[in-house]
């Protein structure tokens, strides 16, 4: 956004001599400022000279606090004794202050207002003035040529004047409405001839001024070293001068600056700090535009959610303002992100068209088109979208802007490529490179490899297409260190993971199947690797992504979920509107929570440079070397044709193409959750003989295809199955393995990835974790599942007199913390939720709060292992990119080798059962694997379904996490098998029991 | 021909608690149970906030708790009776059908008869959640 003009004066100009409005002056409060002001006018007999020396206090507080400068303006135009010339310069002041706070509207009323007094008194001087203020404005309103009339009139006056600073003024204004109207290198003359006419050793403001959107103009030509030299000299210009607002305008306009070089998480940091200082000045335009440039970086960062929610805060806020076309400008980002998001947008794009036709803005037209051309191309209307992508190339290319011009190059190499011409696809790319000349944003580096290397693919060069491919892979490492760390690198690689399928894709069809592995590896869980590495190297809880000042929405939304649980549970019914304004108002919640979330970890995460520069990709070699010869690990991968599997032991290496998509596996995946989802309705039916064979029957078809091509290939005691995206949550441990089960033959865990696997292995070697700490369970039961202490007693017991029970209000968040670091085995059993829609709310109860994946983020981790005895504790959002985002993405960066959690919603029975059995084997030191088995063992006996006895995945390292003493099972206690199975409550509805035992 | 005659509902997970025995703190996908005569019939209802295209009904009919309705006719209707999909249950009484429309109902052709069970419109949010 350009800066306004300053008034003109000298920012060396004495100081004045004091005057009886000095105690206004100095009054802080604004509104008592202007009382006194008010009563020293009326008082004085000068009152028109005092009125000028408000004027001229208005004039100082115009950049430093509008809002007082509009007042004091006001308080000296209001004034009965003053002349029609001085209530013309206030109201000028006035409409100057109410462009500061983004009020163009009202500001021409008052510039026009002025112009009527002025007609009067036939002041040349001040008519060219107040000519020259009104030009901004009627460009922010799209009245050009009431603007340029304007120019012209205050031009002729001070010509005729030879005031070579008021031309200057001028100059700068019709750079600026060049500038509005996409045409910079005219912009760019007119501030030259604006700074021509400025001595270089005086108007240090000016020359700031000029400096700042001619820096505006370069940045949108390219013209990088020259923009960010100007930008330095105007910010230093200001700050000498003590003029904040401004100097946050120029951050603002530095944040773009660096979001165009794909410096994310600086123009994140930057945007916080102009958006802080427009809300403490009630900068309406500001902020608007903040929220628009956010919109694009959202955009461009792959969180289209986010994106839409800031483009409607910009269309609105412009729309308050009346700058109707930077509205349609949130418009088109609210369209885009509609797309991305994989809708389709209604019909703002005509409406935006228009606008920009109307402002004469040929680069904001040929968005449109580009956005259009993305639309017909979707629906397969290749004729269109030509003619469309056409368009818009040229509307780019002559405004100049060579970066969008490729942009379009690219959606038509696309075109070429969809239309079996891949030598023309390859022409015009290599073409756009030659352009772009080095110039290359860094996203357009990696789309024209990217789109270089389908062409050659196509073309049938399969070597060079693949090689192409792995450098925009590498070209997308080096670019994603400027994301801010988690939540948008996630989204960032999410909206990259194309680019990863048709590499691995590229690499295997080249013969490649090692690199095609190591690349697969690249893609996954990426971001969480980023943090596991920043974890390793700085052994710090994740400070970085604490919330700062979203406390208010938690304890909201905290409020809202205990209110939900109850009425879940059958213990506080709601009616039917109250549970539905509850829902509405936790899913309002939820979404600001997460957004208020993500933008505070991306601005204090000043420093993700040396982040992804930290994360070494693992290779193979390296993930063998480190593989024990009791391990083998699976990886899935979702390319273009179907699922892949890389199965990797100590000593070999194998690829295979599975011959299964993956929404067939999706849709044997929802067969089994909806077996599993009979549980909570219909427990009879659930548990019959009948379910069993059901579920085991699709278990069995899943099982053939991810395990069939390869199950001769794991021939080692512990199977470690890093999933693909469709993958996620499929109990392989429980597929059918010849008449029994898998798990009975094979130890199962579960890990993101191979380097998070590593990752976990590692912290049982580096001795971080506590070998000798007591045992912690944390225990909140309730009626809904009383079990739940029973099952704390038992664990507690099971390991030994130095175990530590804290139940009901002892179970705080503060003990967790406590008992996380100094605890050898942490045990939480209590209530726990998945929340789909912001998975990193997901979240375990405990006495004093919901404790869910930013509250582990801050703990530091030191058991050996975490076990989370409560409803679909482990479950998490899986983006496309493969990172988990759930509870158990907080444990395994808090610093746990291993989790073991819930994928389902479990029975408070069977739950307490396979606890039970699990710790009584571990506390007699068989390891975390031994008593899995015994675990499942135990309550498959009593409850065959895998609903009850697969719920529980590892996840991490499995070995380790034997018991300190080796002794036999507490004898005191009840053993598993005595546990008393309660009718659920479901037989109210149905007249059936939930749980339901064989035997 | 007589139309065919209407199920019971017996119970919507959108309209009642989910019940005590469970440590989960929020209601399960939407379920509901229908009885017509001998027969039961249970469903997933598809998620409110899934895009049309992924609308798919997971369904089992039995005729008592170890007797599955095998090659039993099932469609989906929509709010005008409009057939919009249909499939046979397989050999467990189970089937998988795409429910385009927001609102409708399934219709069961057994041997003896059809039968309608409707399916009364969610009442959750969008957002699936809770």
């Amino acid at each position: 956004m350009n800066i306004g003009t300053t008034p003109r004066t000298p920012v060396t100009a004495a100081e004045p001599a004091p005057t009886p409005l000095d105690a206004a002056f100095a009054e802080p409060d604004t509104r008592a400022a202007v009382a006194l002001l008010r009563a020293e006018l009326s008082r004085s007999e000068q009152s028109d000279a005092m009125a000028e020396l408000i004027i001229k206090a208005a004039v100082n507080q115009v950049r430093r606090d509008p809002r007082r400068a509009f007042a004091f303006a006001r308080a000296a135009a209001a004034h009965g004794n003053a002349t029609p010339q001085t209530v013309a310069r206030a109201l000028r002041v006035a409409g100057g202050a109410l462009v500061s706070l983004g009020r163009p509207r009202l500001a021409v009323a008052h510039y026009d207002r002025a112009l009527r007094l002025l007609d009067v008194t036939a002041d040349a001087g001040d008519l060219a003035a107040v000519e020259v203020k009104r030009i901004h404005p009627l460009s922010l309103l799209g009245r050009h040529a009431e603007a340029l009339a304007a120019a012209s009139r205050a031009l002729r006056i001070r010509e005729q004047l030879a005031d070579a600073i008021g031309i200057a003024e001028i100059e700068i204004a019709l750079g600026d409405q060049r500038y509005r109207q996409d045409h910079y290198r005219e912009a760019l003359r007119h501030y030259t001839r604006a700074r021509n006419c400025l001595a270089p050793d005086k108007y240090r403001r000016l020359r700031a001024i000029v400096d700042c959107n001619s820096a505006n103009c370069l940045e949108a030509l390219q013209r990088y070293g020259a923009a960010s030299r100007l930008f330095e000299r105007a910010r230093a210009a200001f700050e000498k001068d003590g003029l904040r607002p401004t100097v946050a305008q120029v951050d603002h306009n530095r944040a773009y600056f660096a979001f165009v070089r794909g410096r994310y998480a600086e123009a994140l940091t930057l945007y916080e700090r102009a958006e802080a200082i427009s809300t403490e000045l009630g900068d309406e335009r500001q902020l608007a535009q903040v929220a628009l440039e956010r919109a694009e970086v959202h955009l461009q960062m792959g969180m289209p959610r986010d994106a839409r929610r800031q483009a409607e805060i910009a269309a609105e806020r412009f729309g308050r303002v009346s700058m109707v076309k930077e509205r349609a400008q949130s418009l088109v980002l609210q369209a885009l992100a509609t797309i991305v998001e994989g809708g389709t947008p209604d019909e703002v794009l005509d409406e935006a068209r228009a606008v920009f036709t109307a402002e004469g803005s040929g680069v904001w037209v040929a968005e449109c088109d580009l956005l259009a051309a993305a639309g017909a191309e979707s629906r397969g209307e290749l004729l269109t979208a030509r003619v469309l992508a056409t368009s818009a190339h040229d509307g780019f290319a002559r405004a100049g802007r060579v970066a969008r011009a490729v942009s379009a190059d690219i959606v038509l190499a696309r075109l070429d490529r969809a239309a079996g011409r891949p030598l023309d696809a390859l022409a015009r790319l290599d073409g756009a490179t030659d352009r772009l000349g080095g110039l290359a944003g860094p996203w357009l580096e990696v789309e024209i490899l990217r789109h270089r290397g389908l062409a050659l693919l196509a073309s049938g060069d399969t070597a060079g297409g693949a090689a192409d491919l792995a450098h925009a892979m590498d070209a997308l490492d080096r670019h994603r260190g400027s994301v801010p760390a988690d939540d948008c690198m996630i989204a960032f690689l999410s909206s990259r993971s194309a680019l990863f399928a048709e590499t691995v894709d590229a690499l295997l069809r080249a013969g490649r199947p090692a690199i095609a592995f190591e690349a697969c590896e690249r893609a996954k869980a990426r971001a969480l690797t980023d943090l596991l590495e920043r974890r390793a190297s700085s052994g710090q809880p994740a400070a970085a992504l604490s919330v700062v000042r979203t406390r208010r929405l938690e304890d909201a939304l905290h409020a809202s979920y205990s209110r939900l649980r109850r009425h879940a549970s059958g213990l506080d019914e709601l009616t039917v509107e109250r549970l539905a304004t509850v829902r509405r108002e936790t899913a309002s919640l939820e979404t600001e929570l997460a957004e208020g979330r993500r933008r505070d970890a991306a601005a204090a995460d000043e420093s993700p440079d040396a982040t992804a520069s930290a994360t070494v990709p693992l290779t193979l070699g390296r993930l063998q070397s480190r593989l024990d010869g009791d391990t083998t690990l699976i990886e899935f991968t979702e390319l273009p044709d179907g699922l892949h599997a890389f199965v990797v032991s100590r000593t070999s290496f194998a690829h295979c193409r599975l011959g299964v998509d993956a929404p067939t596996i999706q849709s044997r995946a929802q067969r089994f959750r909806f077996h599993l989802a009979k549980f909570d309705v219909a427990a009879a039916l659930a548990s019959s003989e009948l379910s069993l064979r059901a579920t085991r029957s699709n278990l069995s078809e899943l099982a053939a295809a991810l395990l069939g091509p390869v199950r001769e290939l794991i021939t080692t005691r512990r199977l470690v199955v890093v999933p693909s995206p469709a993958l996620n949550g499929v109990p392989f441990h429980a597929f059918p393995d010849g008449a029994g089960w898998l798990s009975e033959t094979v130890d199962v865990a579960y890990a993101p990835s191979a380097a998070v696997y590593l990752h976990c292995a590692a912290r049982d070697v580096s001795r971080r974790s506590v070998r000798e700490g007591p045992t912690t369970v944390l225990a909140v039961p309730d009626d809904a599942a009383p079990l739940i202490e029973r099952e704390a007693w038992v664990v507690a017991n099971a390991h030994g007199p130095t175990a530590q029970v804290f139940v009901r209000e002892q179970a705080t968040i503060a003990r967790f913390r406590e008992a996380a670091r100094t605890s050898r085995v942490l045990h939480i059993a209590t209530h726990g939720m998945f929340r789909p829609d912001e998975p990193s709310l997901s979240c375990v109860n405990l006495a004093d709060g919901w404790l869910d994946l930013h509250g582990v983020y801050e703990t530091d981790v030191r058991a050996e292992i975490v076990v989370l005895s409560a409803c679909e504790s482990g479950v998490a959002g899986v983006a496309a990119a493969g990172d988990p985002l759930g509870l158990l993405r907080g444990f395994l960066v808090a610093g746990a080798p291993r989790v073991l959690a819930s994928q389902w919603r479990v029975s408070d029975a069977s739950a307490a059962l396979f606890m039970e059995t699990f710790h009584l084997q571990l506390a007699a030191r068989v390891g975390a694997e031994t008593a899995l088995r015994e675990a499942r063992a135990e309550v498959r006996r009593r409850f065959p379904h895998p609903y009850h006895w697969a719920a529980f995945f590892l996840y991490g390292h499995p070995g380790g996490a034997a018991g300190t003493t080796r002794r036999a099972p507490c004898a005191t206690l009840s053993t598993p098998a005595t546990i008393a199975v309660p009718a659920s409550s479901n037989a109210r509805s149905l007249g059936r029991v939930s749980c339901v035992p064989t035997t | 021909m007589t139309a065919p005659s209407r199920a019971e509902l017996l119970l919507d997970t959108d309209r009642a608690a989910a019940g005590l025995g469970m440590r989960s703190a929020m209601l399960s996908p939407r379920q509901l149970v229908f009885r017509h005569g001998p027969h039961q019939l249970e469903i997933l209802a598809p998620d409110a906030g899934a895009e049309r295209a992924a609308r798919f009904v997971w369904g089992q009919l039995v005729a008592g708790v170890e007797a599955p309705c095998a090659d039993t006719g099932v469609a989906w209707l929509d709010g005008t009776g409009v057939v919009r999909s249909e499939t046979v249950t397989d050999e467990f009484g189970e089937f998988r059908l795409a429910a385009p429309a927001d609102e409708g109902g399934l219709r069961i052709d057994c041997a003896d008869g059809s039968f309608v069970c409707w399916v009364p419109p969610s009442r959750r949010e969008t957002r699936c959640a809770s």
